[in-house]
């Protein structure tokens, strides 16, 4: 499968440095670019020493990414997505940088980040395909939050319920401005009508193609019709 | 033996053979059997003739034919095939491990026959028929990672099996047809006292089990699939409140207080209940419904239960006579020191990665320290598998000293060549130290960054180890000549992704001998070393494995093509004539 689905092509992120490591974060608003001409920059620390991959790193914090200038390359010219991707198999210095959820190359062990066209291994870690399908390639969907130009995923079969699924999300879109979803520390409890702890509103696809108000319908048959998820503001 | 006095009685050595196979009927230990039939030639007679339960560890070991005609009057056989990291997706389907011939020569020669059991084998819906109708006093299946069969296959064995008390489905992958195998069984049909479908995927009648349930008055063991819901599971416990192993169905439901007395009411007339799994998504809003059975529990299985925090902990420490554990790392490390505190009589504990491959952010949940706790305060603790991500050397020294009793260490470390998360160095120090500890120990499992000087403490101290299974670890073909040459009752050796060679399988060659079976896979091995391994030990069959598609043939090769995987045992059958075109025996 490819690394990076078609769309993922506008969003060429830049990391820079970051106090606690790297960051990065999603967004197009020209209030945050600094350039035009979007080139890959290679990570600070190389990661032999076996430090959490970039990509925990990027999800731990966050979702903070800024636009910035990457390094000159030796030809002197611009280079288009694929040549600045392609050139990761010989100069082993960019990163996967949109990573949709699903398996392969995302956490295929130590010296992924670098060898990103190396297949993600099979086999390990080294639990049963029962418990790999009860857990990997359980119900992932899609989720938007409104004004957010990169989405997340999120996995149904991790949740039993609608306050666990609603904590997920409270957890993966922090608040930050204004009337966006958020939650202490609290519990989030979904009162049946969609709403979160901090005002979330979140709606669904469901198989039909309509989009719904979360919580109305028992939670086993929310996560067998949901096609995926949007976090209104 | 003195002389004996009076009547001449028969010297030792000619008593009949029905003396020396009630003697024998007091060893229970297949392998002192084993030892006992190469005395001598009458001793062989009686032991095989008497011989009532066959474990062939590895279907490829021998002819079917010949193993039911050296022990003919067997009546519970079981029948391992494919290797242990088959279950990781590294063998190629097609691989073998069919069950076909062993039921054909069962159906021959074995016609009292109760017992069968197949673990990682190709069991097919003739399989079962045959079975079925070849048995007439067949009473036990047990089936654990296997496939090849439907629900069609099942019909047969529920309809043809009149008395049938075990039907155990672990683990398998099972093609639902939809075929009413459930209701196949007759309605005057009551010795049932196992029944384990929790790996079926489909639908099942829930009236026709329900009645099942009830007339079944002997049923002991009842473990549901996902498929059946809270409020059902509850309705069936009503039925079989005798029941002492029990995996509930799906375990989730949003809350309602209606359902939640049900599931309680009906868990506090299960006063013999003493296991419990399946737990599927279990959410914390139903935990308190066990409560009432938390002090009986001796084995609790929640590796499928995605529920953490204080619920999950609340109900655990109730449970204070759990001897075997099973859990998500979801319990993260204060769970576990509620677990040390708590279960003082624990003897295995297993806990499983809820994010194997990283898709939720790669939070870690699980650290040493739980793993310390634990095997500080159960003193009975001997068998461990533990998934988390980070260790160090002083964590391993510390329950090496606490526990020197394990006889199963297994450790994964999610990222392959993990260090000492502290001081960087690799972890060789900490397992050297649970290998000079622990003498008991039979099984281990070692992960992290690992050098060849933790295979000189192995293959020095480990003298019982039996199985090792190894990934990413070592240097050079050393740490390989160190295990082999070590290691005095090493049975199984797995090993993926290590910088071995052939230079010290060529050099340990009799060893393998000794062993049932070598695995290799991502090493660095070469066609040449193979064939020079087959010719050299003419009792072992050397498969090299390729992915399917790839069918260069062997001899075409140069010395020095590498092998990506390598699967080696001992056989008195001479090669396999069942390999499919990706496996090509040297």
């Amino acid at each position: 499968m490819p690394i990076f689905p078609a769309d993922a092509r506008r969003y060429i992120y830049v990391l820079r440095t970051h106090p606690t490591g790297i960051s990065f974060s999603p967004t197009h608003d020209s209030r945050h670019r600094r350039s035009s001409n979007v080139k890959v920059f290679s990570p600070v620390r190389p990661v032999q020493e076996s430090q959490p991959t970039v990509i925990d790193t990027i999800r731990s914090i966050g979702m903070e990414l800024e636009l910035g200038l990457a390094p000159p390359n030796s030809t002197g010219r611009k280079r288009g997505f694929g040549e600045a991707f392609e050139e990761a198999a010989a100069a082993p210095t960019t990163l996967p940088l949109f990573d949709d959820g699903s398996s392969s190359s995302s956490n295929s062990g130590g010296g992924s980040i670098i060898k990103n066209k190396k297949p993600a291994l099979v086999g390990w870690p080294p639990v049963s395909s029962a418990r790999s399908r009860a857990s990997s390639s359980g119900r992932h969907v899609k989720v938007r939050k409104e004004g957010a130009a990169i989405g997340r995923k999120v996995d149904l079969s991790l949740h039993g319920s609608y306050g666990g699924l609603l904590a997920t999300l409270a957890r993966m879109f922090p608040a930050d401005q204004a009337g966006c979803v958020g939650t202490s520390d609290e519990e989030v409890v979904a009162d049946g009508d969609g709403r979160g702890g901090a005002g979330l509103v979140v709606t669904y696809e469901d198989a039909d193609g309509d989009w719904m108000l979360v919580g109305d319908v028992p939670w086993e048959d929310f996560a067998r019709s949901v096609k995926r998820l949007k976090i209104l503001l | 033996m003195g002389r004996a006095a009076g009547p001449a009685a028969p010297p030792w050595h000619s008593l009949p053979d029905e003396v020396w196979e009630h003697a024998f009927s007091f060893l229970p230990a297949d392998a002192d059997r084993g030892a006992a039939a190469c005395a001598c030639h009458g001793w062989l007679r009686a032991e095989r003739r008497s011989r009532r339960r066959l474990v062939v560890p590895n279907c490829y070991a021998t002819d079917p034919r010949d193993a039911v005609d050296r022990f003919p009057s067997v009546r519970a056989a079981e029948v391992k095939g494919k290797p242990h990291f088959a279950d990781f997706g590294l063998l190629p389907p097609s691989w073998g491990a069919y069950a076909a011939p062993w039921v054909a020569a069962a159906a021959d020669g074995w016609p009292l026959l109760e017992e069968l059991s197949f673990k990682r084998m190709f069991v097919t819906d003739e399989c079962l028929e045959m079975i079925a109708s070849s048995f007439r006093n067949f009473q036990v299946l047990r089936l654990n990672s296997c496939e090849g069969f439907t629900t069609a296959g099942l019909a047969a064995i529920t309809e043809g099996c009149r008395n049938l008390k075990e039907l155990d489905l672990q683990e398998n992958y099972i093609d639902d047809c939809s075929s009413h195998w459930l209701s196949n069984f007759p309605e005057c049909y009551t010795s049932l006292e196992a029944l384990n479908f929790s790996c079926l995927h489909g639908e099942v009648n829930f009236t026709v089990l329900e009645r099942l349930v009830s007339r079944c008055r002997n049923l002991k063991t009842l473990k549901l699939n996902n498929a059946i819901p809270l409020d059902n599971v509850a309705s069936l416990l009503r039925k079989a409140p005798q029941i002492i192993e029990l995996g509930t169905g799906k375990f989730s439901a949003d809350y309602h207080p209606d359902l939640f007395a049900k599931v309680e009411a009906a868990f506090a007339g299960c006063t013999s209940l003493r296991r419990l799994s399946g737990t599927w998504d279990a959410v914390p809003d139903y935990l308190p419904a066990f409560y009432c059975v938390c002090e009986g529990l001796t084995s609790l299985n929640l590796s499928y239960a995605t529920v953490q925090g204080p619920e999950l902990i609340k109900f655990i420490s109730r449970c204070k006579n759990l001897l075997q554990l099973w859990v998500m790392d979801l319990i993260e490390d204060h769970g576990l020191s509620v677990v040390a505190s708590s279960c003082s009589k624990l003897q295995e504990l297993r806990v499983f990665p809820s994010d194997p491959f990283g898709h939720n952010g790669g939070q870690v949940f699980l650290t040493e320290r739980g793993l310390v706790d634990v095997s500080a305060s159960c003193p009975k603790l001997e068998s461990v598998l533990y998934f988390c991500s980070r260790m160090t050397n002083e964590a391993l020294v510390m329950i090496a000293k606490n526990r020197p009793n394990f006889t199963c260490f297994r450790l994964a470390l999610l990222e392959p060549r993990s260090p000492d998360y502290i001081t960087r160095q690799p972890l060789d120090a900490g397992f050297s130290a649970i290998v000079e500890s622990c003498k008991g120990l039979r099984r281990l499992s070692m992960s992290g960054l690992l050098t060849d000087l933790v295979f000189k403490s192995i293959g020095a101290h480990a003298d019982r180890l039996e199985m090792l299974s190894l990934a990413f670890a070592g240097d050079s073909d050393l740490g390989l000549n160190d295990i082999l040459s070590g290691c005095k009752s090493l049975k199984k050796l797995e090993i993926r992704d290590c910088p071995f060679g052939d230079k010290a399988l060529l050099a340990n060659a009799a060893k393998l001998e000794t062993m049932r079976s070598l695995w290799m896979n991502s090493c660095s091995l070469t066609v040449g070393g193979c064939r020079l391994l087959a010719l050299k030990m003419p009792h072992l069959t050397v498969e090299i494995i390729n992915d399917p598609g790839e069918t260069c043939p062997v001899e075409s090769l140069p010395f020095d093509s590498p092998v990506e995987k390598l699967y080696v045992y001992r056989t008195l059958a001479g090669p396999r004539s069942d390999t499919p075109d990706c496996v090509q025996i040297v």
